[in-house]
């Protein structure tokens, strides 16, 4: 018999499949919710619930702490550019301030670890080139 | 995991920047502003033609932007309240 709603043992069979229940902690507690799907941003994965909450792999309980991250240097320029003119638009569209599971704080997290690593480390990098930079090493 | 995903790691998280909470947002705008304009003016003494330092100028505008954007919507909210 096929079942749409399926909880999910920590550790086994990562990432949960469509249709399966998550539950994550919020500042509000424990909560859980229907995994719609599971997406690529930036830097890490997010998980879409059914009602529309993004919540980042990292916060899902069960997530193995080896879960993949994309490089910095994975992402395109042109890929960047349509992050943010979608951020740009979400937060001129009107975003929820207390509503910390709403998409647009989600991408503008993502975007904000995304950049810090991409300059940062380019920096870094362009230091040891120079043979020596002593800020802190990403 | 590998040594440099770890270094990541730990680097976004000293940042605090793996778990922004909504009344952090601001500040981390602002730090990872600065970021970008370290890395901006390194470029343009570096004289590393205009491809690259468009792109970080271009990223920079959309920080801006966005810190703009949410300032507004927040001192709206607060006469809102009031």
């Amino acid at each position: 018999m096929k079942t749409s709603l399926q909880a999910v043992s920590i550790g086994e069979n990562w990432p949960p499949k469509e249709g399966e229940v998550v539950s994550f902690n919020s500042q509000a507690g424990r909560r859980s919710g229907v995994l719609r799907e599971v997406r690529w941003g930036l830097v890490w994965r997010d998980f879409v619930l059914e009602d529309g909450r993004v919540i980042p792999e990292h916060r899902i309980e069960g997530c193995p702490e080896s879960a993949t991250w994309r490089r910095a240097d994975e992402v395109s320029q042109a890929e960047r550019e349509t992050w943010e003119e979608r951020l740009v638009y979400l937060a001129e569209s009107g975003v929820d301030p207390r509503d910390r599971e709403q998409t647009f704080w989600a991408e503008l997290n993502q975007y904000l670890a995304y950049i810090y690593l991409k300059f940062q480390r380019t920096e870094h990098e362009s230091g040891k080139q120079l043979g020596g930079d002593t800020r802190q090493a990403v | 995991m590998s040594e440099e995903d770890q270094r990541v790691r730990k680097s976004l998280a000293d940042a605090r920047l793996v778990e922004i909470e909504l009344d952090e947002f601001p500040d981390r705008i602002r730090e990872v502003k600065q970021v970008a304009i370290g890395h901006l003016d390194n470029l343009l003494q570096k004289d590393a033609g205009l491809r690259e330092p468009r792109s970080v100028a271009h990223s920079l505008g959309t920080l801006s932007r966005l810190e703009a954007t949410l300032q507004a919507d927040s001192e709206h909210q607060k006469s809102g309240d009031k």
